[in-house]
Parts: C-alpha cells; structure tokens; sequence
C-alpha cells in the first residue's frame, strides 16, 4: 500500500520533482524545467477555476486523462516515455495562467500593455534557457559515450572505405552489449562488416577476408589477451580509441591494414 | 468617482496577489531544486505547501476577471446539412469492405481501399467547402501576427531538434529505438503491408512516418531519427493553432515556446521512439476540432475523424484519444452553449469515420487480442507480477 501511495505522489509531483527512472531518457531532472514547473500548479488550479471555459475543461481532462494512463496506472516507477502526450496541454495551461497573471499585475500598476507580451517572452526565453542548458550541456555530458552508439560510430566511419572485420563480440565473451549487431545494421546499413568469433584467430585476417584494404576493430583488451600481428597484411595505421566510457571504459583498438605483397 | 478609487484598490489588490503568488511558487520549486542540487531527497514538506500557496493566491487574484486575448474564434458549429453527410456513405462502404476482406485479399488491395475510403472523407469534406465558400480563403485579421509566431515556432522547434548532432544527442540507442528503425527498414520489403501490427502488438502506422524518414532523408541514424524531428516540430505547430482559437495569440505562443524548448519533448522528438507520436496526433485533432467548433467546414470535421482514426493508432497512450474526444465534446456543449444537437450529430461523424478507419487493423488486434492487451496488462499498476517487482 505505501509503494501504491508513493507512486500516486511522485506521479502528482513529477513536473517539479523526481527523476526519469527508465534508461531510454534517464534524465536526472523533473519532467519540465525549473521555470515551468514553478507555473504548473498555478495553472492546475487556475484551469480548474475554468473548468466550466472551454481551455479548462479541454486542457484539464487531457492533461489528467494522460497522467491518469500513462503515468499512474503504469508500474515500474516514473517514466518520461509515456507523458509527452500531456506537455501540449501542460503548456498552453502555463502560458494562459502566466499571462493571466501578468495581466493582472499590469492593472494594477498601470504598467504598458505590452508589458505582458514582454513578460511572457522572457518566461519562455528563461525556460528554454534551462532547457536547452541541462539537454545540451548537462545530459549530453552525464552519461559519456555509450558502448552501442560509440562503437557503431566507429565500425560506421569505415563505411565504403574498407570491409570490417570486427571482433566486439567472441566466444565466450561480448564486450559491447548484446544486440549491438542491430545497432550497427540501423546506422550503417552499408559497411561490409565479417564478424570474427574465435580469440584465437583474431590475427588470422586471411581466412576471413582477401579484401586489399580492411580495418580490424576489436576490443583493447581482447587485442592484448592474443598478442600478435595480422597474417598476410601489414599494418597501415593502428590506433587506440578511448572515447567511449558507459556504462563503463571501453577501449577499441583499430587496425587499418593493407594485404601484404600488393 | 468612489467606483473607480474602488476599482483601482481592487486592481492593486489583485495584482500583489498575482505577485506573492508568483513568489510563493518560486519559493517552493527553489526549494525542491536546493534539494536536487544537494543530492538530498526532495523537501516536500517546504515545498509542497509553498507551491499550493501560490496556486490558491493565483486563484483567488485572478477570481471574476474576464480576460481575452486576441485571436480567439468564437464556438459556433455550422450544421452542414444531411445530405452532405449522406455524401460520406460510400467512404464506409469501402471502409468496410477491406475490412472484411483483410488478411484474405492482397496487401495492396486492402491499402488501397484504405486509401480511398479516407480519400472519399476528403474529397466530400473538400467539396463541401467548395460549395459553402466558394474555396476562396478569407484570411484571418491577424494573419501576419500568426504567420510571425508559426515562423518562430518553426524556427526554435526545427533547430533545436536538428541542433548538435542528431546521432549522438541522446548518444545511446535502446533496443526498442532500434526495433522501431529496423522495422521501418523492413516496410521497404512490404510496400503494401501498412496496415496490421507488429512487435508487441502496435499498428504497423507507427513506423509509417520513420518509414518516410529514412526514403526522404536517408537510411542512417540521422535519417531515421529525422522522423522524429518533424512529429516533434508537427506537434509544436499544431499545439499552437488549436490553443490559440481557444484563448488567443499570446498565451498560446508562450505555451508552444515553452513546448518546443521542454527537454522531455525535445528528447523524444529526437529518438527514433514512437512515443512523440501520441502529443503529435492529440495536437492535430484537437487543432482539427478546434476548427470544426469554431465555424470550421466540414472538412475539419472530417479531418478530425481522420486524424482520430491514424492518430489512435500510435502508441498505447494514444488509445484515451477517442474516449478522450468525446468528453471533450460533452464539456464543449455545456461551456460554449453551442447546439447540442448539431454537435451530437458531427460528434458521432467524427467517431463513426474514426471507427471505420481503425476497423482493419481492429479486426487483427481482435484475432490476436493477447498480444495487443499484453503490454497494458503486464504494465498495470495493479499486476500482481509488477507489485512484485516494486516490492
């Protein structure tokens, strides 16, 4: 019962506060930025005092119906995933209720008309400030590289240069997460990609390609687990990439190799 | 000369408590992000009261004030008469017919009278518009202002969601973003299989326009993600004109602002996920609702119906739309104080053409109704499975 009440709560309060809990967004911050969440309990109550005006029965019963579906009657705690359906009415909500309110103060100080306009810019200037300043600058940068994007940007860039070989995932052992294979197919349809399953014959480049030129990418710690240098190619180029780093390091080595005797 | 000393503290008044007001709730979401900021639990017993305060004091500062803004249509629902609804007819009649006849005939057979029963609707709706004004387009009074905010709109939604590099802002890729993108690689395959469902059960619709994303811009990530980019913009623009037939210009383009810079909005408009479909296709019926109330044709009646019928098909959230309308249309009868009658008669138009339209793949959800109600179910708070799972 008490998870029951905690997740009706955290539901209700999830425009100001609490966290996206699903790793398809994993935002550390509330569902809107500081500057609207501020105004969305003013607008609550303001659309409700309207219920019986066409914008407060229309933004209230959408607002609530796709909190009620998609938020409170979901488990596996808050997510972000399912609400987009109400921000549309959450934020025509705000933008009349902050409007209203600048009216009102414009009364009452005989301020200019355009005063309002001007205000309600500067909220809306404020909140994509916040916005764009967390999505850009702060989720961009909390979760680093991730292993799948990372690693099909790296297979990706050989796309109509030279075949592939790629070692991520052998026997026993996948160092990118499972399904990476569709990742890449997604983003690069075209690279020529051969796998190489066997650790053991990692170097063996031979038997899996006669292409004249052809990167291997594998692992760092896979390359160092079987020293040794590719058969019947020389290296051209070989260099380390460390970029990527979630959920953890992941250091990639690539080998740019040429077949020998040509 | 007292009624106005009266008005003028009144007006004071009123704009102090819209100010404390604003204060209050400042206060309180100040509160709730020195508690982020400091990796402590939110303080919600600070917070929470502050934040109710100011609701309560805009309530009470705002209360019997009339405000308008300009831009508002008035509610007015032109009847457009029997005869043009009878027009509709052949529409369902061709509706029907593939929906008996889908899984048993050609795929392309099927879209094809898919198509055409929508395209009938259209057809019906546009001449029917011909004949009332002529086709001609009396521009709204405020056109330039409207064409102003749309172009800003555009411009702050569009760059945002292509700001940075597409394919690695969000810089990770779920398995169900995937999902999606394979899939609508794989409609190449099946040219005339769009209507059916697919994976855990959605309408094979939700990858139509990911599907026309990776044809128009290329099959890559940034070709694929695009998609969700114009949804995303889509629903800025849409949210705009709906509102601001409503409440007018001004609080309307804030609200799209503030639509088109939130960061969860952004995030999905960003991701190959069907999710930015469902306020995409809200948007766009409200908006085509909007119209139809607001003297609107009956193109806009059938436009909603239209919309209503593609848009349900979206997402799981997206199926409230429907039940969704039709509150929508009981309130509006008793806040507008238009034509019950009249806007029974278009109201049901409307859910008749949307039935229609979900009727084919309906049938293929029904024949594999376990599949379709499994997702809800297993997610439902009530689960015992998913109690467990939060212990």
């Amino acid at each position: 019962m008490s998870y029951l009440i905690d997740h009706v709560r955290d539901a209700l309060l999830m425009f100001n506060t609490g966290v996206d809990t699903l790793p398809n967004y994993r935002a550390l911050r509330s569902l809107v930025d500081p500057v609207t969440a501020t105004l969305v309990p003013i607008a609550v109550f303001m659309l409700a005092a309207r219920l019986w005006q066409p914008i407060g029965w229309l933004c209230l019963t959408w607002w609530g119906a796709f909190m009620l579906i998609s938020v409170i009657l979901p488990a596996q705690g808050l997510s972000y995933h399912r609400i987009p359906g109400a921000l549309p009415f959450a934020c025509v909500g705000v933008g009349l209720a902050f409007a209203v309110l600048m009216r009102v103060v414009r009364d009452g100080f005989g301020l200019p008309k355009a005063s309002v306009a001007w205000s309600s810019l500067l909220l809306a200037a404020c909140a994509g400030l916040a916005n764009t300043h967390f999505y850009f600058y702060e989720y961009s940068r909390a979760y680093g590289l991730a292993q799948t994007g990372g690693y099909s940007e790296i297979v990706c860039s050989y796309a109509g240069r030279m075949p592939v070989v790629d070692a991520a995932e052998v026997e026993g052992r996948a160092y990118i997460p499972a399904g990476a294979s569709l990742f890449i197919a997604l983003a690069c349809p075209e690279v020529k990609r051969i796998r190489s399953t066997q650790p053991e014959r990692l170097w063996h480049i031979g038997d899996l390609t006669d292409a004249r030129e052809v990167a291997l990418i594998a692992p760092t710690e896979l390359v160092e687990g079987v020293p040794g240098t590719p058969e019947g190619y020389r290296i051209k180029r070989h260099y380390i990439d460390e970029r990527i780093d979630y959920p953890s390091l992941l250091p990639v080595s690539v080998y740019e190799l040429e077949r020998a005797g040509d | 000369m007292v009624d106005a000393a009266a008005g003028r503290f009144l007006a004071r008044h009123r704009a102090y408590g819209a100010i404390l007001a604003l204060a209050a709730a400042a206060l309180g979401q100040l509160v709730l992000e020195w508690s982020r900021i400091r990796g402590e639990p939110a303080d919600l017993i600070v917070a929470v009261p502050l934040l109710l305060t100011g609701a309560i004091l805009a309530v009470v500062a705002t209360r019997g004030r009339d405000d308008h803004f300009d831009g508002v249509c008035r509610f007015t629902i032109r009847f457009p008469g029997w005869r043009w609804l009878l027009a509709l007819l052949p529409g369902f009649v061709v509706l029907a017919w593939a929906t008996a006849v889908i899984g048993t005939a050609p795929d392309r057979i099927v879209l094809s009278a898919w198509v055409s029963g929508i395209g009938w609707f259209l057809l019906v709706g546009l001449a029917h518009l011909g004949v009332v004004s002529g086709l001609r387009w009396r521009p709204p009074a405020d056109l330039t202002q409207v064409i102003v905010m749309c172009a800003v709109l555009l411009f702050v939604a569009l760059a945002l969601r292509t700001g940075g590099d597409l394919t690695r802002l969000p810089n990770f890729w779920d398995s169900d973003e995937v999902t999606i993108g394979l899939s609508a690689r794989g409609m190449a395959a099946f040219p005339f299989a769009w209507i059916g469902i697919f994976w855990v059960g959605l309408s094979k619709l939700t990858v139509a326009p990911f599907r026309a994303a990776q044809v128009v811009f290329g099959d890559n990530l940034w070709g694929f993600r695009m998609g969700a980019v114009i949804i995303g913009t889509a629903s800025v623009l849409a949210t705009f004109t709906f509102a601001r037939r409503i409440i007018g210009n001004l609080p309307t383009f804030t609200g799209a602002l503030l639509l088109a810079t939130a960061h969860t909005h952004l995030h999905w408009s960003r991701c190959g996920h069907e999710y930015i479909e469902t306020p995409a296709a809200a948007a766009i019926i409200v908006w085509l609702l909007a119209r139809a109330w607001t003297g609107g044709s009956l193109l806009s009646w059938v436009g909603a119906g239209i919309a209503l019928g593609v848009g349900t098909q979206t997402y799981w959230a997206s199926y409230a739309l429907p039940l969704l309308v039709l509150v929508t249309t009981a309130g509006w009868v008793f806040t507008t104080g238009t034509d019950w009658k009249a806007a029974a008669v278009m109201t049901a138009v409307v859910a008749v053409i949307a039935l229609f339209i979900l009727a084919p793949v309906g049938r293929i959800m029904f024949e594999v109704l376990d599949l379709g109600a499994n997702r809800p179910q297993s997610l439902f708070l009530l689960n015992p499975a998913e109690q467990a799972w939060a212990g």
